[in-house]
């Protein structure tokens, strides 16, 4: 495990966890006795989430990144693995347990279009939780709901209206004000700004922050924006096919990148100096298909420091430094001297 | 000042859209208050025969003409209009309480619980309408409570696979997810967000079996297993006036065109609403 920071254990931990969509396989092919088919969306993750901190989730679309948002909050059933909420595996728990960490574990949706009933009122959509829960009278849940409409920005005057009748940035700011008000330890955001004009997302990511600050909110952001996770995270997962490639403190990922495909996705990001030359290292090709995986590190097709080991070997996440994790051959021989503790 | 230019926006849009609904919906309230209100005004009675007139043609006192007892065929028309419309009502109450009960909980729970429901509505759905009713009357009785619930009958598998098949449609929306996430229990998730999301098309549905519940109880009148003599009703004056024809052909046209007039108001709202709710549903814009 990646060295505790502040002494504190994670809030929450996944452990080995799996998710395998099986195939719609036909009659036809089952009688011919093929073997059932899966996509292996999110494949052995184990990562941990600090109280207070924010954890990005990169990845580029089909990388599992938001499958692994949906286990974490008990949305969908892992294949195999766990996640822990202070020690409790959330896949374990009994009706009363579920409700209390339902309580403390929150989602913001990444398509403020979809995610808000289009037939309840803004008023409604934020007062719900508080009714789920039945917190205090009904005229102090509807205070409640204008105060936190107030807080993201809106005006007691949006309760009345429906999603509709708002913009993509008010309605993702209703997103954010229901996802508040149960007061909630961690906030699962899932794509919270891509689905917004620049100058919104960078509002909304303000709120986020200063929210943060008041609240003492811990956030797990899956993004595919690095941008964002630069300003935003504390921590940085990368994931490729399911897999975490790489797991490192921001600062530190962003300065030295070590997984050959963090380094080719961070050669990808628009530079703000004009002048300065850009090493356009992209990777070869598409993104494989997540039915048809690549043997070995599922990388090496489009990895620029392939070598011939790389198909055979599904390379381990290894530590590399304080708090850094990567699954990589290359580090496979320094990781092995002065380890700290392996996964 | 915005509520009041998106309400104009609405009131354009239900112009628009609904020319049908709205003339379909008129054509109904016109004739539930004709027929409701029938008592208080007609001066005959629907079994009151006039000896002095059998088989009269349109007159200043019989406007429609009279059958071959002297009865005031409009009188007996507006009475019949009524058992038509309790039955159009009830049997489509009952069928689509039951039907979109059965149909949230089947598209829902789906695997086994959506089977347990949904095998026994393909059996139903297997029958004929008209032969499942008819076995109905003919076993249980000719009242027009049983007729209601034949007819519900038919019905419940029509609203239950409507409503599941919306139910499926909505119950991988995002903010059902959502309101999942949040705790909320599998009874809030479904009354509070997919009912409200999903029943546009089982209310356009149920205005269109409305004018077939006209059809099917005249249907069963026609055939003596309906409404019984001396009782109005339209497809029971229709086989009576059937041997008059060529003598007094009003006894048949009167039910004939007011079952036409009756079918075709609910058909129109049917239309209508389908117009109408449709883009309403995409969120409005």
């Amino acid at each position: 495990m990646s060295s505790t920071i502040n002494g504190a254990g994670p809030l929450l931990r996944a452990v080995g966890l799996s998710k395998h969509f099986p195939l719609e396989s036909s009659l036809l092919a089952s009688l011919r006795g093929a073997e059932a088919r899966t996509v292996k969306a999110v494949e052995a993750v184990s990562l941990d989430v600090y109280a207070g901190q924010t954890l990005a989730i990169v990845g580029e679309s089909g990388s599992g990144k938001s499958t692994l948002g949906r286990l974490l909050l008990r949305l969908t059933r892992p294949t195999a693995g766990r996640v822990l909420y202070k020690d409790k595996n959330i896949f374990s728990m009994k009706r009363g347990e579920l409700r209390a960490f339902r309580r403390q574990a929150q989602i913001i949706l990444q398509d403020p279009y979809a995610s808000l009933n289009p037939r309840m009122r803004v008023g409604r959509i934020i007062r719900e939780p508080l009714d789920i829960y039945r917190e205090g009278s009904r005229a102090e849940r509807d205070r409640r709901a204008h105060m936190l409409l107030e807080r993201v920005g809106l005006t007691s005057a949006h309760a009345r209206a429906y999603p509709s009748e708002l913009s993509g940035g008010q309605r993702q700011r209703v997103g954010i004000a229901a996802a508040l008000a149960l007061s909630p330890e961690i906030i699962i955001a899932d794509e919270p700004t891509s689905s917004l004009d620049v100058s919104v997302q960078a509002q909304t990511l303000n709120l986020l922050s200063e929210l943060q600050r008041d609240f003492n909110l811990t956030y797990v952001f899956i993004t595919h924006d690095l941008g964002v996770v630069q300003h935003f995270s504390d921590r940085v997962a990368v994931m490729y096919l399911g897999r975490i490639v790489e797991e490192a403190p921001t600062e530190a990922l962003f300065a030295a990148p070590q997984h050959p495909y963090t380094q080719v996705l961070f050669s990808a990001i628009p530079l703000p100096d004009p002048t300065r030359r850009v090493n356009w290292d992209l990777p070869k090709g598409e993104p494989p298909s997540p039915l048809d995986p690549p043997s070995g590190c599922h990388f090496h097709p489009r990895c620029p420091k392939v070598m011939t080991a790389c198909s055979a070997i599904e390379p381990p996440l290894k530590a590399t430094g304080p708090a850094r994790r990567v699954a990589c051959l290359l580090f496979e021989a320094e990781a092995d001297l002065p380890q700290t503790k392996g996964d | 000042m915005r509520r009041i230019r998106a309400l104009r926006d609405r009131l354009r849009l239900w112009q628009a859209a609904s020319r049908s609904a709205f003339l379909g919906g008129t054509i109904i309230l016109v004739l539930v208050i004709i027929t409701a209100t029938v008592s208080l005004y007609s001066p005959y009675s629907p079994e009151a025969m006039d000896f002095m007139a059998p088989l009269s043609g349109p007159t200043g006192a019989h406007l429609l003409g009279t059958d071959n007892f002297g009865r005031d065929i409009l009188t007996r028309v507006l009475y019949g209009y009524q058992i038509s419309l309790a039955v159009a009502l009830g049997s489509v109450g009952f069928g689509l309480a039951v039907g979109v009960a059965l149909g949230l909980l089947a598209g829902y729970y789906g695997g086994l619980i959506d089977n347990i429901i949904m095998r026994p509505m393909d059996v139903l759905m297997a029958f004929p309408a008209i032969v499942l009713v008819v076995a109905l009357t003919g076993f249980v009785g000719r009242e027009i409570s049983v007729m209601v619930l034949a007819v519900a009958v038919v019905y419940v598998p029509i609203f239950a696979r409507v409503m599941r098949g919306s139910t499926l449609e909505v119950v991988n929306e995002l903010y059902v997810e959502g309101a999942r996430a949040r705790g909320a229990s599998h009874l809030r998730l479904m009354l509070r967000h997919i009912l409200p999301n999903a029943i546009a098309p089982v209310l356009i549905q149920a205005s269109i079996l409305m004018g077939i519940a006209i059809l099917l109880e005249s249907a069963l009148s026609f055939i003596g297993l309906g409404t019984q003599p001396p009782d109005p009703s339209l497809g029971l004056m229709l086989s009576e006036g059937r041997s008059f024809m060529q003598q007094a052909p009003w006894m048949v046209v009167a039910p004939g065109l007011a079952i036409s007039i009756a079918v075709l108001g609910f058909n129109l709202l049917g239309n209508g609403l389908q117009d109408l709710l449709n883009p309403a549903r995409k969120g409005g814009r």
